[in-house]
């Protein structure tokens, strides 16, 4: 049985007569690799919030490590909490001894050393923090959250002002460490990072839970098939005999049509050829996680 | 308490302020106590009485207190800092804990506290070594322990403003006030009896005015009717400012935890 890393039990985080969060249930596995979706205030940097200390919650309680709230939890998770948090004045290499120091980490310089390397910052590691673009920064951040190699990664947002290189960059060190089987939670308006790096999703909207599951659930649960044939009324009658089929959306020109994961693209042009329909286009549209979202969403 | 004081010395000791507001206290207490001894005092007692041995003990810490709002306005920019850099709250996540981010400071102003004590005490030496016609060298060196105590206070105030406040500007305001005026404030409204228990009072008498004595002496024999309100015992005084301080520490730190960082 995997390893239960965060356990969430009935969270909730008012801020007055505003519910920021409202019974919140989740469960991380280790190695999992585990995405919080949502719109602008919809909770995610509240729940991140409460999880690495910063934020106290009115009700409800977590353990991370089946170790409760213990302080020295946080030393064993690496952060990116909203924006890069460093001390100005001081350099990369000075602001990630303060990291190295509160987390404890031995050998901190050779750490210190890999983690400027790993984000590219390493020719800058004598400038000051507030030299930096804020692409640096948010590398910096990364850099730090990675220092000591921690059981966890907490990051919230963690392309925020990066350029579509740096993005990428970072996006590949993510899935890297994910391989090593660390885990990470990750919240995220960026719909294709969530889908290309976790594995399971939270999705929240004024701080409820709309949906909790594995990503293949969301993306794949129903397979959606857009034909065009001479006959269109006729192709339609056929398809709606197929179990479990609907029309989704029907034009002049075609029909899209949701049919069980099951029903593959190949199993629909051999359905209707063999009851004497020739199909002039047939093309399979995967639901894409923004689909979902919006659908869920809204 | 070495990993926390540790930490803050990774912060402060490339922090270009610190080092300019040390600079300043260091270069202020000689020259004011160096302007004392070219003023010439017609009714008070000669400059040998001023900076000599004993009583350079009493006058350097009196001087030395008020040249204290400096380093007090450095510790609510250290506090204030923290909270605008958003570094307070990234050490929480980085795994420390809120009372580690309170006592970590309160090291610092310990540290401070003592190392300002140290150099008033050697300051102190060397006019009390130039002016000295015989005094005693060791007499009156409890002041020094009164005005540790009054540094160490005052500062905890100063942390406390900068907690609760958070905004460097108004918290260095709240500070300048509470240093400056509030003794005044209160003793107006509550009569001196009452007031000088209270907080700033209680730490500002720790190092008085040297020459009280002798000025209610003379203003007594002027005036027959004058009330002389009993003073508190020195050594009570600087229990109940101990107290004080470690209230101040305690409020910080609950503010701290029950807040959201």
């Amino acid at each position: 049985m995997p390893e239960t890393i965060l356990k969430i039990e009935n969270l909730c985080k008012n801020y007055g007569n505003l519910k920021a969060l409202t019974n919140l249930n989740v469960t991380v596995e280790r190695g999992m690799v585990y995405g919080i979706l949502g719109p602008n205030g919809s909770g995610k940097t509240t729940t991140l919030g409460i999880l690495v200390g910063v934020l106290n919650a009115s009700s409800g309680t977590f353990s991370w490590f089946g170790n409760g709230q213990e302080d020295a939890n946080r030393r064993r998770i690496g952060t990116l909490l909203e924006t890069p948090n460093f001390y100005p004045y001081l350099n990369a290499i000075q602001n990630l001894k303060i990291v190295s120091k509160i987390k404890r980490i031995e050998n901190a310089d050779d750490e210190i050393e890999k983690v400027l390397r790993s984000v590219s910052l390493y020719s800058r590691r004598t400038s000051e923090f507030r030299s930096f673009s804020l692409g640096m920064k948010q590398r910096l951040a990364i850099g730090s959250a990675l220092l000591g190699g921690p059981d966890v990664l907490v990051l919230d947002e963690p392309t925020n002002g990066l350029d579509p290189q740096g993005i990428a960059e970072i996006r590949a060190l993510i899935i890297a460490i994910a391989k090593e089987g660390k885990t990470i939670i990750v919240a995220s308006h960026q719909l294709d990072e969530i889908e290309k790096i976790c594995k399971r999703v939270l999705i929240l909207k004024d701080g409820i839970t709309l949906k909790e599951s594995a990503i293949d659930e969301l993306t794949d649960k129903k397979r959606q098939i857009a034909i065009s044939a001479v006959d269109l009324k006729g192709l339609e009658e056929l398809v709606l005999q197929i179990k479990g089929a609907k029309i989704a959306k029907s034009t002049h020109l075609e029909l899209l049509v949701e049919v069980p994961e099951s029903f593959s693209a190949a199993a629909m042009n051999q359905y209707c050829f063999e009851n004497g329909v020739v199909l002039n286009s047939l093309k399979e549209i995967k639901k894409s996680l923004e689909d979902q979202f919006l659908e869920i969403v809204n | 308490m070495k990993e926390l004081l540790k930490i803050e010395f990774l912060k402060i000791r490339h922090y270009t302020v610190f080092k300019a507001f040390m600079i300043i206290f260091a270069v202020l207490l000689p020259l004011a106590l160096f302007i004392v001894s070219m003023i010439k005092f017609p009714t008070f007692p000669s400059q040998s009485r001023i900076l000599g041995f004993p009583e350079v003990w009493g006058n350097i810490t009196y001087i030395a207190g008020w040249v204290n709002l400096l380093p007090g306005i450095l510790v609510v920019a250290l506090v204030c800092n923290e909270i605008t850099f958003k570094t307070q709250k990234q050490n929480v996540i980085d795994g420390l804990s809120r009372l580690d981010v309170i006592l970590s400071k309160f090291y610092v102003i310990l540290l401070l506290s003592l190392a300002i004590t140290v150099y008033v005490f050697i300051i102190g030496l060397i006019f009390g070594l130039i002016y000295s016609s015989g005094g005693s060298m060791t007499s009156g060196l409890d002041n020094l322990f009164f005005f540790f105590l009054q540094t160490l206070g005052i500062f905890s105030i100063a942390l406390f403003l900068a907690v609760i406040i958070r905004i460097a500007a108004l918290s260095i305001l709240a500070y300048i006030f509470v240093f400056l005026f509030m003794g005044l404030i209160i003793q107006n409204a509550i009569g001196e009896e009452l007031s000088m228990w209270m907080p700033t009072n209680m730490l500002a008498d720790l190092t008085p005015f040297p020459l009280y004595d002798a000025i209610v002496n003379m203003q007594s024999k002027v005036d027959k009717n004058m009330v002389i309100v009993e003073d508190i015992n020195p050594w009570m005084r600087a229990l109940v400012s101990s107290l004080y301080t470690a209230g101040f520490i305690a409020l910080s730190f609950f503010t701290m935890k029950k807040r959201d960082l």
